[in-house]
C-alpha cells in the first residue's frame, strides 16, 4: 500500500477552467501529429500515392467498353453475288473478323457453345433472287447473350451494318437518313471516357481507406484514450485527423490529373479551377466516409475491407460510371443521387471532355457541398467520447 | 520511497474525498468487473489499489479518469458527477490519466518532444508556458537527453517516465497511474516513484490514485527452497536443502568446491530436477519451461557462457533477443549496460581479447540485459584478480540496494561472503548454518568470518 506523506491540504477548489467546444489549436494538434506519423511511416505514405497510380493504369487500360474484333461466322445458303456482298459489309468492318463458314445448325451450336463465334448470320436461300423481286427477306443474327451488355453492344453493330448496307443498295431511294455524330469524344474511345471516372473512384477509395485506419489504428493501440481523458472534442478529433489526409488526398488528384493529361493524353477541356474545387470538396467528402465507416470498426483488417465495400459498391455501381444515374430504379437510384461520387463524376466528365465552366457544374456542387457536414455530423453522432 | 509501506486507510482526514464512487458496477458482456464498488479517496493523498491481474483496477480508474461511461451506480471526482458530460468537461483538466500498457496512449513514432507538445496543445497553456514546463518536466525526469528520440525506441522506463511527463503537463490535482510499473526494471521503479515523491512535495494539493499488481514489491520472499534433493545414482550431492531469499537480499554460499552449492543453484534455476523438495521464484513453483519467470531471473555460471565468435556487442544482443526484448529496445538496453559495467571501450571486441575481469563483467551485463530481478551468479569472481573482484562487488552491491535485485552468490572466497546480508554454510549437501555474517562470527566467537568456517 502506498503510505501518505505528511498531512497535506485538500486540492484548491478552482472555479472550473473554461472549456470551449471548438478550439483549434487542438485541432491541430492532432493535425500535426497525424501528419508526423504519416510522413514517419514511409510505407503507408508511398502507397497512398503509389496505389492510385497503379490503379489508374489497371482501370483506365482494364475496363474497357469497346467491342472488337468480334469474331462471326455466316451460314450462307443463298451462295449468290448479292449473298457474298452482304457478308463482306461485315467482314470488312473492324469490328468483326470472319471465321470458315458454317455448315449447319449443328456445326453453329457447337461453334457458339464452344466460344468460338459470338455471331453467326443465315442468309436464306432466294435471298438475292427475293430483293431483286422486292419481296421481304429475312436474315438470322444469332448473337451469344450470356454477356448481355456486349450482346447489346454486338446487336447495334448488326443492326448498324445492316441499315448501312441497305442504304448502300438503296440510296437513291431514301428520303431520310439518320447521320449519328458522337461528341466530345468522336471516336467512342474507352480511355478518354474511362480516366475522368477513374479519377473519382480513386479519390474515393484511399483517402477514405487511409482515414478510416488513422482512427482504427488509434482504437487498437489504445492511443484512443486521449480523446476518452483530455478536453478534446469529437469535432475537434474527427477535423484534425481528417485534414492531413484531404491534403493527401489532393496531392494525389494533382498527380492523377497530370498522369491523364501526360501519359494517358486525355485533353482537359475545361476549367481546371473548376475541376480542383470540386475535388476538393469531394475529398472532403471521401475522408468523411472513412470517419463514418472507422465509427464501425474495430481492428485495421475490417476497417480495410469494410471501407473497400462501403465506398465501392455505390461508386462502380450508383454514380454513373457505366449506366447513367437517370437510367437507375428505387433504391439505387436514391443512393445514386445523393452519393458524392456521382457529382463528381458529372464535374470531372464535364471538365476534362465537356470544356464545361464552374457556370455549367455548379449543379453538381451542391449535393457535394451538403454531403461534408452531414458526413461529419454523423461522424460526431456516432463517435463515443467515453470507452465502453 | 516505495510504494507499499503505509496502510491504505486513511484515519483521521477530515478533507472531502476527491473520489468517491457509490455502488458502482461494472460488467463486459457475461464478464463482472466491478460489483457495487463503494470506496472513498481521500485528497491530497497518495492511494494504492493493489491486486493481481483481472480484478477490476483498471475499470475503477477508467471511470474515475472518465474514460470509460459509468453503467450502475455513481462515481462522483473532483467534486461533481462523472457521468455528467458537463463535469467531465470542467474537470478533464485537473485530471491527468496514465492507461495500462507502458505508453500505450503515447505515439511511437513521434518524438518525446512531440509527445509532449501534442499533449501540451491539447490542454492549452500558450506557447512559452508549455515550453517552460516540458523543459522543467524533461529535465526532473532525467528525458532531457532524449528530446528528440521516438518514443517507440525507449527503453521501457523511459517510455513510463514520458508517460507521466505526459500526462503531468497540464499541472493536474488528480493523477491516476493504471500499474505504472508493470514491465519495468527495478531501478527504473524505484526512480519513478521517487519521482513521484518529488511532485508531490512540489505540488502538495494533488492527489495520487495508483493500481499496481506488483504483490511482491509489497515485501516478501524472493526465492524459497524446501527439501532440496539432489542423487546422483549412490551419491547424494545436495541433501534436504531449505532456506528462503528476500526481496533484495544479497544470499552467499560460501564454502569449498564441492559441496553442492552449484547443484543448489542449477535446481532453483530449472537446470536440474530436484530428486526430492521443492523450490519457489517469486512465489511460483521453479519450472523450467516457465518463461515468465525465467524472464526474471538472470544466470552466470563459473564457466561464463559467452560466444567466443560473437563480440560483446553481439553477444549481449544475442541475449537480449532470446529473452525475446522488444527489438527496437535493444540498442538503446545494450548503450545502458556497456555503460554501467564498463564494456563501452570494447563494445566490439571479442571476448577472448578482454582480460578476464572484463570478461566478468560482460558475463554479468549478459545476465542483467534483460532487467532480471533475480540474479543467480555461480562463482562468478574465480579466478579474477582482487581489484576486478573488488569492482565486481561495487556493481553487485549498487544493484541489490538501488535496483533492488535479489542476489545469490556462490563463492570459495571466505572474505567475499562479508558483502553478503546473509550466508548459508554448506558442507558435503548439506546447509550447516544461514544467519548473517557477522552473528555467524560473534556465535563462533571468531576474529573473523574465515576463522568462524574453518573452526
Amino acid at each position: 500500500m502506498l503510505g501518505p506523506a505528511a498531512a497535506l491540504p485538500a486540492p484548491q477548489e478552482e472555479a472550473p477552467r473554461r472549456q470551449r467546444f471548438f478550439d483549434p489549436r487542438r485541432m491541430f494538434s492532432y493535425s500535426r501529429r497525424e501528419a508526423l506519423e504519416l510522413r514517419r511511416d514511409p510505407i503507408r505514405l508511398t502507397l497512398a500515392v503509389l496505389d492510385s497510380v497503379i490503379l489508374m493504369f489497371v482501370m483506365g487500360y482494364g475496363i474497357s467498353m469497346d467491342v472488337e474484333d468480334l469474331t462471326f461466322a455466316v451460314l450462307d445458303r443463298d451462295q449468290t453475288t448479292t449473298s457474298r456482298d452482304y457478308t463482306l459489309e461485315h467482314s470488312g468492318s473492324r469490328y468483326f473478323i470472319e471465321q470458315p463458314p458454317i455448315t449447319d445448325y449443328a456445326d453453329l451450336d457447337r461453334r457458339m457453345r464452344a466460344g468460338e463465334i459470338s455471331l453467326a448470320i443465315e442468309i436464306p436461300p432466294g435471298f438475292a433472287r427475293d430483293i431483286a423481286r422486292g419481296r421481304p427477306v429475312q436474315i438470322g443474327a444469332w448473337i451469344d447473350g450470356a454477356m448481355p451488355a456486349r450482346a447489346e453492344t454486338v446487336r447495334g453493330y448488326v443492326q448498324g451494318m445492316h441499315a448501312l448496307w441497305l442504304s448502300g443498295r438503296t440510296k437513291a431511294r431514301a428520303p431520310v437518313n439518320i447521320e449519328t455524330r458522337f461528341r466530345y469524344n468522336p471516336d467512342l474511345e474507352s480511355l478518354v471516357a474511362m480516366v475522368p471516372a477513374v479519377i473519382p473512384i480513386l479519390l474515393l477509395l484511399l483517402p477514405a481507406m487511409l482515414t478510416a485506419l488513422s482512427v482504427v489504428r488509434e482504437k487498437e493501440l489504445g492511443s484512443i484514450v486521449n480523446l476518452y481523458a483530455t478536453p478534446t472534442t469529437k469535432l475537434e478529433f474527427l477535423l484534425g485527423k481528417q485534414l492531413p489526409y484531404v491534403v493527401l488526398a489532393m496531392l494525389n488528384f494533382l498527380l492523377l490529373t497530370l498522369i491523364a493529361v501526360t501519359l494517358f493524353g486525355v485533353p482537359l477541356t475545361g476549367s481546371f479551377w473548376t475541376l480542383a474545387l470540386g475535388a476538393l470538396f469531394y475529398c472532403f467528402a471521401a475522408t468523411a466516409m472513412g470517419l463514418l465507416i472507422s465509427s464501425f470498426m474495430r481492428s485495421q483488417i475490417a476497417a480495410i475491407f469494410g471501407t473497400a465495400i462501403v465506398t465501392m459498391m455505390p461508386a462502380l455501381q450508383f454514380s454513373g460510371l457505366l449506366d447513367p444515374v437517370s437510367s437507375l430504379e428505387g433504391a439505387g437510384a436514391v443512393v445514386g443521387q445523393v452519393f458524392p461520387t456521382t457529382h463528381f463524376l458529372t464535374i470531372s466528365r464535364g471538365v476534362f471532355s465537356k470544356a464545361l465552366q464552374f457556370g455549367d457544374l455548379s449543379g453538381a456542387f451542391i449535393p457535394l457541398l451538403i454531403a461534408v457536414p452531414v458526413l461529419t455530423g454523423l461522424c460526431v453522432l456516432l463517435l463515443k467520447k467515453q470507452d465502453g | 520511497m516505495s510504494p507499499p509501506d503505509g496502510p491504505v486507510a486513511m484515519a483521521g482526514r477530515d478533507a472531502a474525498p476527491v473520489v468517491r464512487l457509490t455502488g458502482v458496477s461494472q460488467r463486459y458482456r457475461k464478464t463482472i468487473a466491478l460489483d457495487a464498488v463503494s470506496l472513498d479517496i481521500p485528497s491530497g493523498c497518495m492511494v494504492g489499489l493493489i491486486g493481481p491481474d483481472g480484478v477490476g483496477k483498471s475499470s475503477l480508474l477508467s471511470l474515475v479518469a472518465g474514460a470509460r461511461a459509468v453503467q450502475a451506480g455513481k462515481v462522483e471526482a473532483l467534486g461533481g458527477d462523472m457521468a455528467e458530460p458537463e463535469h467531465r468537461r470542467a474537470v478533464c483538466t485537473r485530471i491527468a490519466y496514465m492507461p495500462q500498457g507502458l505508453g500505450r496512449n503515447l505515439y511511437a513514432t513521434l518524438s518525446v518532444a512531440e509527445n509532449l507538445h501534442f499533449f501540451g496543445r491539447l490542454f492549452g497553456p500558450g506557447r512559452a508556458e508549455r515550453q517552460r514546463r516540458i523543459a522543467d518536466l524533461t529535465e526532473s525526469t532525467g528525458l532531457g537527453p532524449f528530446l528528440d528520440r521516438p518514443a517507440g525506441k525507449l527503453s521501457s522506463g523511459m517510455k513510463q517516465k514520458l508517460g507521466l511527463c505526459c500526462a503531468l503537463i497540464h499541472d493536474p490535482d488528480l493523477l491516476i497511474l493504471d500499474e505504472p510499473t508493470t514491465g519495468v526494471d527495478p531501478l527504473s521503479r524505484r526512480q519513478f516513484w521517487e519521482l513521484i515523491d518529488r511532485i508531490r512535495q512540489a505540488r502538495p494539493g494533488m492527489s495520487v490514485v495508483v493500481a499496481t499488481a506488483y504483490m511482491d514489491e509489497a515485501a516478501g520472499v524472493a526465492i524459497e527452497a524446501q527439501g532440496l534433493t539432489m542423487r546422483f545414482g549412490d551419491f547424494t550431492a545436495v541433501d534436504d536443502v531449505s532456506f528462503r531469499i528476500e526481496w533484495g537480499e544479497i544470499f552467499g554460499f560460501p564454502g569449498s568446491n564441492v559441496c553442492g552449492k552449484s547443484t543448489t543453484m542449477k535446481m532453483l534455476t530449472g537446470l536440474l530436477q530436484p530428486t526430492e523438495g521443492q523450490a519457489w521464484l517469486f512465489g511460483h513453483e521453479v519450472d523450467a519451461n516457465d518463461l515468465e519467470t525465467r524472464r526474471r531471473v538472470g544466470y552466470m555460471s563459473q564457466a561464463f557462457s559467452l560466444y567466443r565468435e560473437l563480440t560483446v556487442r553481439q553477444n549481449l544482443e544475442l541475449h537480449a533477443r532470446l529473452f525475446q526484448m522488444p527489438e527496437p529496445e535493444i540498442p538503446g538496453r545494450i548503450a545502458e549496460s556497456a555503460a554501467r559495467f564498463g564494456l563501452e571501450d570494447v563494445i566490439d571486441t571479442l571476448p577472448a581479447a578482454l582480460p578476464l575481469g572484463q570478461r566478468q563483467r560482460l558475463s554479468l551485463a549478459v545476465a542483467m540485459i534483460h532487467q532480471p530481478a533475480m540474479l543467480i551468479l555461480d562463482e562468478p569472481t574465480s579466478g579474477v584478480d582482487p581489484v576486478a573482484r573488488a569492482g565486481f562487488w561495487r556493481i553487485m552491491i549498487d544493484l541489490a540496494r538501488h535496483d533492488r535485485v535479489t542476489i545469490f552468490i556462490s563463492t570459495h572466497f571466505m572474505n567475499e561472503a562479508e558483502h553478503c546480508d546473509r550466508i548459508s554454510l554448506m558442507h558435503a549437501g548439506r546447509v550447516l548454518v544461514s544467519d548473517t555474517p557477522q552473528a555467524l562470527v560473534e556465535q563462533r566467537g571468531a576474529a573473523s568470518l574465515e576463522d568462524a568456517f574453518v573452526g
